[in-house]
């Protein structure tokens, strides 16, 4: 099966900010592993010719990756919460987000692109398909979360 | 900058520090699909739950026990949609031009990916890929495209308003708020079946076994379905037990 160049292309020029990304929605120890399935989705999958804005269609990819993953986890915890090797491994998780390991993903995903790419609500909301008055939304939510949690 | 921006900036600044080096292009293009989750799905593998629409008509099977509830979550659907728009196999282009601008226009939908009917046929092939008979039977233009979307928060029914509508717009043959996408028929147990020699057309007839070393030149179900060019019931012969 043929990867479109262009895919790859986009890729490869977006890599490093997409990594980072996945790293402050899921933490390090994941993030590769997030952006690698998004991606590989993305190769199988997509109809590259009819992405409009790739940039913005990658982090959406990486984001939607990062959210399965997070259920997918939360779903092996229940399942598998009696398997110490298992449970030790879930129980490095918050600490390996630290902070953030509070909020849901959105709202993380909304302080990564405020706090360190410097998009406005507007761009953030471009950026991820939502509406200004969403982002705005995750924004504030996520800031209450955190100040209490800082005081 | 407010005491607080000062340290959510900070904060992100050691957790970013952090990020590993993004993967290669190979390294992406090595991966199988799934290859960590697939044994979750062996304890799924009695349950099916089919929601494919083949001339105009619903079609729903379920098999064995369990239900949904633990389904969506462990299966990785490939695009895991909240919602399926089915529209009619014969929807007119403008129908659907409409139908996407009424989507668009709806704030809480955060990802529409359009299925035409040549996509619908792949993944139809792909799910009914232990049913050569019923595969055979069907063309692209019986079966509908559709829409898939994904909601805000998995909210729904933040969107009910507008699903109620579009299920009667013109092209629209039904609207799906909770649909299941099965795994692909070759994730499932392959069922008990003869081994006496097959007449035409009897498809319960024993599928090939995998080769005394393995491999799987004489497995002919199911296809490759992630196109590494390996067959996924092969993999699982051979990868299933260790993984599990």
């Amino acid at each position: 099966v043929g990867v479109d160049p262009g895919a790859v292309e986009a890729y490869e020029k977006h890599a490093s900010d997409l990594v980072t990304y996945a790293t402050a929605l899921v933490g390090p120890s994941e993030a590769e592993d997030v952006v690698a399935e998004a991606m590989l989705a993305v190769f199988t999958r997509a109809r590259w010719s009819d992405v409009r804005e790739p940039r913005g269609y990658l982090f959406r990819c990486v984001l939607n990756q990062a959210r399965s993953t997070e259920r997918r986890r939360a779903v092996g915890r229940r399942k598998e919460s009696t398997i110490p090797v298992r449970a030790a491994v879930d129980g490095e998780e918050p600490a390996d987000l630290g902070l953030l390991s509070m909020l849901s993903i959105r709202e993380r995903s909304v302080i990564y692109l405020t706090y360190w790419v410097d998009l406005t609500p507007a761009a953030a909301a471009d950026l991820l398909g939502l509406s200004e008055g969403a982002v705005k939304r995750y924004l504030a939510r996520a800031r209450a979360k955190l100040r209490e949690e800082l005081s | 900058v407010t005491d607080l921006d000062q340290r959510i900036h900070e904060h992100l600044e050691r957790l970013l520090a952090g990020a590993p080096l993004p993967p290669s292009v190979q390294e992406i293009r090595a991966r199988r699909r799934g290859a960590r989750r697939r044994p979750v799905l062996v304890g799924l593998a009695a349950v099916v739950l089919v929601a494919a629409v083949v001339g105009g008509v619903a079609l729903r099977q379920t098999s064995g026990e369990g239900g949904r509830d633990g389904a969506p979550a462990s299966i990785p659907a490939a695009t895991d949609p909240d919602v399926i728009v089915y529209l009619r196999p014969r929807v007119t282009d403008a129908q659907i031009v409409d139908v996407e601008r009424r989507l668009r226009a709806e704030p809480s939908i955060v990802d529409i990916e359009f299925f035409d009917q040549d996509r619908a046929l792949e993944e139809f092939r792909r799910l009914f890929a232990d049913d050569p008979a019923l595969v055979e039977s069907v063309t692209p233009d019986v079966l509908p495209p559709s829409f898939r979307l994904v909601v805000l928060d998995h909210d729904v029914e933040a969107i009910a308003p507008l699903l109620d509508d579009l299920e009667s717009a013109p092209g629209v043959q039904q609207v799906d708020r909770d649909p299941v996408l099965p795994e692909p028929a070759t994730d499932l147990e392959i069922p008990t079946c003869s081994t006496g020699p097959a007449s035409p057309g009897d498809h319960t007839s024993c599928p090939p076994t995998p080769d005394s070393d393995g491999s799987c030149s004489q497995m002919h179900l199911p296809a490759d379905l992630d196109g590494d060019g390996v067959a996924e019931s092969c993999i699982r012969a051979r990868d299933m037990p260790a993984d599990g």
